[in-house]
């Protein structure tokens, strides 16, 4: 498959202050990759460095095969970018921003017209055609950000947190929009601070942290990573203190938290240790009202990696 | 006491643009006050002017004998007078035709030309010289007379001056002439700046987003009000304060005479008034372009209006009839009247009223904001 | 392209209030209220009645003159006969301007030299001189003398034809100053193109430089709107003016031309101050308005008389200065005959323009910052 973005050592320096470290990492084409970091981890200088808009001190840039620079116009015409600070122009309509920003990729306008109703129709705006920025909520403007983003149909797509301050309605349509994208072969760089849109879009995931990356894979495959426990809780009305020793002496068992009505389990990482607590509650005639696992999270994962919750 | 408090952080971040107001008025309020010419006993200013003779009679001679006495005469070609009057480096030329003085001989009335620029007012003086010597002239010359003797007679008749009594001291005088200027356009000065400040500072606190957060917050929205209209009160003194202080650079001890000493007071009081006005541009205007307009226009207009750039006699009364409903009409006025009088009880009696119509317009002007506002804001959800 | 920029930025201008507010409408409203400001300015010095104390301690022809005494059917003086205290009391108090004495000769007790003090004294003085004259006459030539004394002596002969150069508006300066002004604030404009335009500004800057082209291509025509805008303006102004009276001498395509030509330059420093990265939107609005003013008030816009120093106190401030060079260009046109100096106006702006042009490009032409 072939490398849409090739980031060797990428160093970036603010004076004194290195923001990109050595940086390194590659994208797929078609994939959907996600780059997570705390705030002034290096995220935003790094998507801004690969788009070619800031001056690095060292590495290399390529895009699509071919160096990235300003003047790179042929790798630029695929491109789409959809920014964090919504920029739409308050005076302009929906239909009339969406227009605007496609037409400085597409010339035609018979083509343009018909891209930019599409992109209205991905993002759920036809309604709000004829409405402008100011009137429109919080949610709505990001879904118009984006449209002005991917009118153009780019192959390559950055999103640099898209989903901010935003209403679940619109959240899920943005998400839904993102996947269909990738579903019709665009490859995208998205960063977010929430979890759970990491794990439902991402491909592939790199932590980013102090400019550099320190953790590369699959959602799984970070997960794994992560050396905290399972945790199992089980409630119950009422439960004898022998079986709670029993439930102590099962394999993998690290700790044991015992509360009224509840105790929580803390087990080694390792696979079927529901099953095993579960054939125990069985055989024992625990009447359990309710048996909860968790998992660690990528956020646990994240936490455990940089030292910091995903969502500073 | 945390709005209040708060109120000085978001000073910090505000110096530029109210160090830019200042520096601004300051500079303008010091080039106003320079202009005006030192009263020394009746030395107006001599201006410069040019003389070309083209006759050469006794009297077109002591015409300009007379007028050298009377302004500074500059030599110059006939074809340089247009430049000079362009640049205002002569305020008149006056050009004597050949056979003028023959002309007048003969009991007619010829005419001496004076080019002057349009906007050129002293120079109305010179035309007024040139018709009494000339007047007088006549007079000497239905007589016998020879020309030279009506030229000496002449330069002792035009010596006579009324004696003059003096009954203050000359700097004194200048003190207070000059302090009247300058506290009239500190009428514009601290408006503008307490304006420019002010409504920017407010512009943070009345945003929308603060404005919402902060109805939640345990304040009721009148200690909120309150609390910011303290920071205001003492940002308005302190602007207040600077320009008194550079008041006392440029004249001194001078400065603490009675009467400047009432304009300092009546300066405060105006102060806070225009306080009154920047509040209310602070509450009800959001954008910062209109603020900065209106920073601008209002002041001007005020000043204008009100006589605090050319005096208010001038004005005319149309002008003064609609300026009466401004504050800063009352404030000139009584600078005006505080340097023409000494201190007694009618100057007194204006000083109260004065301060009293001043206070008035700060109550009617709050009042409003407060009653528009408690309307407006029910708008908001 | 070019028209794709063009078409949406005329738009967004149109629709936007504010920034139309600063192009047309402020100065408009200036105008209007210097107008009805300056609506009395006469060329003649403007009367007031006088208040004056005689104190009559001998008979003397002189009061009846300042009782009598009258400009335009108004009474110059107004006179009260009061007692050595009261006179020193009314003064005093600010109720009289002076007083005179009238004893074996004149004295005028006065305690200011303003305009009607100054006023007082001169009628004296040139009650004094003719007396003098008359008094000489009766020496030399009696007969002659009381043949003029019979006949009424005439004092009122006018000697003087005075040759204004143009009409008689003192504050001409004013206006043509505003029109200046309304030239530099065209710089709002100019600002906000910038601000769009460079990547380390804004992020509609961002977006507008990652496009798959030069963004001299965004900019052109986005600069091209805001001459058009701005230029409609300044003509608009100045047509106002000419609705108000204002004279602009018989040359009005010039007008119009060295107005909006300052418009253009009003952009080119709007556009130079909005470079600057290291300031707010907000602070670099008040800036260009701080500065626009500055120019504005040295080219004689509050008080005309500063145009006149700063030529001859600070030359090179008038020459560099754009609000005194488009005044100085609108009263060289009103006041010459020749276009001389309006044209060399014209080309200091143009070469001023030039300059500046040279320095924006340098910055707008990187595209990469050192950050955004």
């Amino acid at each position: 498959m072939n490398k849409v973005i090739e980031v060797e050592n990428l160093t970036k320096r603010y004076g004194n202050l290195t923001a990109l470290n050595k940086f390194s990492f590659s994208v797929k084409e078609g994939e959907i990759f996600g780059l997570l970091g705390p705030n002034g981890s290096g995220k935003t200088t790094a998507i801004n460095s690969i788009l070619g808009l800031l001056k690095i001190n060292e590495g290399k840039i390529q895009i699509f095969g071919k160096q990235m620079q300003p003047d790179a116009y042929d790798i630029k015409k695929d491109i789409g970018v959809i920014l964090q600070n919504v920029a739409v122009f308050d005076s302009l309509t929906v239909y009339e921003n969406i227009d605007y920003f496609c037409g400085l990729y597409v010339a035609n306008k018979e083509t343009r017209k018909k891209l930019v109703n599409e992109a209205i129709k991905v993002v759920g705006l036809e309604k709000y055609k004829t409405f402008t920025p100011p009137k429109l909520s919080g949610g709505l403007l990001r879904r118009l950000n984006i449209a002005c983003g991917i009118a153009h149909k780019p192959k390559l797509l950055f999103l640099d947190e898209p989903t901010v301050a935003v209403d679940p309605q619109s959240r899920n349509n943005i998400l839904e929009s993102i996947k269909k994208l990738n579903q019709q072969g665009t490859t995208i760089i998205y960063t977010t601070h929430y979890m759970e849109e990491v794990e439902f879009l991402c491909d592939r995931v790199l932590i980013i942290d102090h400019g550099k990356s320190v953790a590369e894979g699959t959602v799984e495959q970070l997960k794994k990573q992560a050396t905290i426990d399972e945790k199992i809780e089980v409630e119950f009305d009422e439960i004898a203190e022998n079986k709670i020793a029993k439930i102590k002496k099962l394999p993998n068992v690290k700790d044991v938290l015992v509360e009224p009505q509840k105790i929580t389990i803390y087990f080694a990482k390792e696979n079927q240790n529901m099953t095993k607590l579960l054939e125990l509650l069985k055989k024992e005639d625990i009447k359990a009202n309710a048996v909860n696992l968790q998992k660690p999270t990528l956020n646990d994962v994240f936490l455990e990696i940089t030292g910091r919750e995903l969502r500073d | 006491m945390i709005v209040f408090k708060n109120y000085f952080k978001l000073l910090r971040n505000a110096y530029l643009t109210i160090f830019i107001f200042l520096a601004i008025t300051i500079f303008m309020t010091v080039i106003f006050t320079m202009q005006t010419p030192p009263q020394e006993e009746f030395q107006t200013m001599t201006p410069i002017i040019t003389v070309i003779n083209n006759d050469d009679g006794e009297i077109a001679a002591g015409l300009v004998d007379f007028l050298s006495e009377k302004a500074q005469l500059k030599d110059l070609a006939e074809d340089e007078i247009k430049d000079e009057l362009f640049f205002a480096e002569i305020a008149a030329a006056v050009v004597i035709k050949e056979g003028f003085s023959e002309q007048l001989k003969k009991g007619k009335e010829p005419k001496i030309q004076i080019i002057q620029s349009p906007e050129r007012v002293s120079a109305i003086n010179i035309g007024l010289l040139v018709n009494k010597y000339l007047n007088l002239a006549s007079l000497y010359l239905q007589t016998d007379l020879e020309a030279a003797e009506i030229v000496a007679l002449l330069e002792e008749d035009l010596a006579e001056e009324v004696a003059i009594d003096f009954q203050k001291d000359e700097e004194e005088i200048t003190a207070l002439d000059k302090t009247t200027v300058y506290f009239n356009f500190v009428g514009y000065g601290l408006l503008a700046a307490i304006i420019g400040s002010v409504a920017f500072i407010m512009r943070s606190y009345y945003d929308i987003n603060i404005r919402m957060r902060s109805a939640c917050a345990p304040i009721s929205r009148a200690r909120y009000n309150q609390q910011i209209i303290m920071g205001n009160i003492v940002l308005a003194t302190f602007l207040w304060f600077i320009f008194i202080l550079v008041a006392y650079l440029f004249f001194g001890n001078l400065l603490f005479s009675l009467n400047a000493s009432l304009m300092i007071i009546q300066a405060f009081v105006y102060a806070q008034v225009a306080l009154a006005i920047a509040y209310a541009i602070g509450i009800f205007v959001k954008s910062s372009e209109v603020q900065n307009g209106l920073a601008t226009v209002v002041p001007l207009a005020l000043a204008f209006l009100g006589g605090a750039f050319v005096p208010q006699f001038i004005l005319g009364e149309n002008v003064l009839r609609v300026a009466q409903f401004t504050p800063l009409y009352w404030y000139v006025r009584l600078n005006d009247m505080l340097s023409e009088s000494g201190i007694n009880s009618n100057i007194w009696q204006e000083f109260y009223l004065t301060i009293m119509i001043l206070l008035l317009f700060m109550v009617i002007i709050y009042g409003i904001v407060f009653f528009l506002q408690r309307k407006y804001l029910q708008f908001i959800n | 392209m070019f028209y794709h920029v063009f078409k949406y930025r005329f738009k967004r201008l149109l629709r936007e209030k504010t920034l139309l507010f600063w192009a047309l409408l402020f100065p408009c409203i200036l105008a209007t209220l210097f107008n009805f400001a300056f609506s009395n300015f006469d060329e003649m010095m403007v009367f007031r009645t006088i208040r004056i104390g005689i104190v009559e301690n001998k008979e003397h022809e002189i009061k009846y003159l300042l009782e009598d005494l009258e400009v335009e059917e108004r009474e110059i003086f107004s006179v009260q006969y009061l007692s050595e205290e009261e006179a020193e009391e009314e003064l005093l108090a600010g109720s009289i301007s002076s007083y005179l004495v009238i004893d074996e000769k004149l004295k005028l007790v006065t305690d200011r030299s303003g305009y009607d003090q100054t006023i007082t004294k001169h009628v004296l003085d040139n009650f004094l001189q003719a007396s003098a004259t008359i008094n000489n006459l009766m020496q030399r030539d009696p007969q002659k003398a009381n043949e003029i004394l019979l006949e009424g002596i005439n004092l009122d002969k006018e000697f003087v034809e005075r040759d204004l150069q143009g009409d008689n508006n003192i504050m001409l300066v004013s206006f043509y100053s505003l029109i200046a002004l309304g030239a530099i604030y065209g710089g709002f404009f100019g600002m906000k193109t910038i601000n769009e335009t460079e990547g380390n500004l804004s992020a509609y800057g961002i977006k507008h430089v990652i496009v798959p082209f030069h963004k001299i291509k965004i900019i052109f025509p986005s600069i091209t709107v805001d001459v058009f805008v701005q230029s409609m303006a300044m003509i608009l102004l100045v047509s106002y003016m000419l609705l108000l009276g204002i004279d602009f001498g018989d040359y009005l395509f010039f007008v119009y031309l060295v107005a909006v030509f300052g418009g253009v330059v009003g952009i080119v420093i709007g556009a130079l101050i909005g470079l600057s990265s290291r300031l707010d939107a907000v602070k670099k609005d008040n800036i260009l308005s701080a500065v626009g003013f500055m120019m504005a008030f040295l080219s004689g816009m509050v008080i005309v008389n500063v145009k006149h120093w700063v030529q001859s106190g600070a030359p090179w401030l008038a020459q560099i200065n754009p609000a005194n060079l488009i005044t100085d260009s609108l009263y060289a046109l009103y006041y010459y005959e020749t276009m001389d100096r309006y044209y060399y106006n014209l080309i200091t702006m143009g070469l001023i323009t030039i300059v500046l042009l040279i320095v924006i490009s340098v910055f707008v032409r990187r595209r990469q910052y050192d950050s955004v």
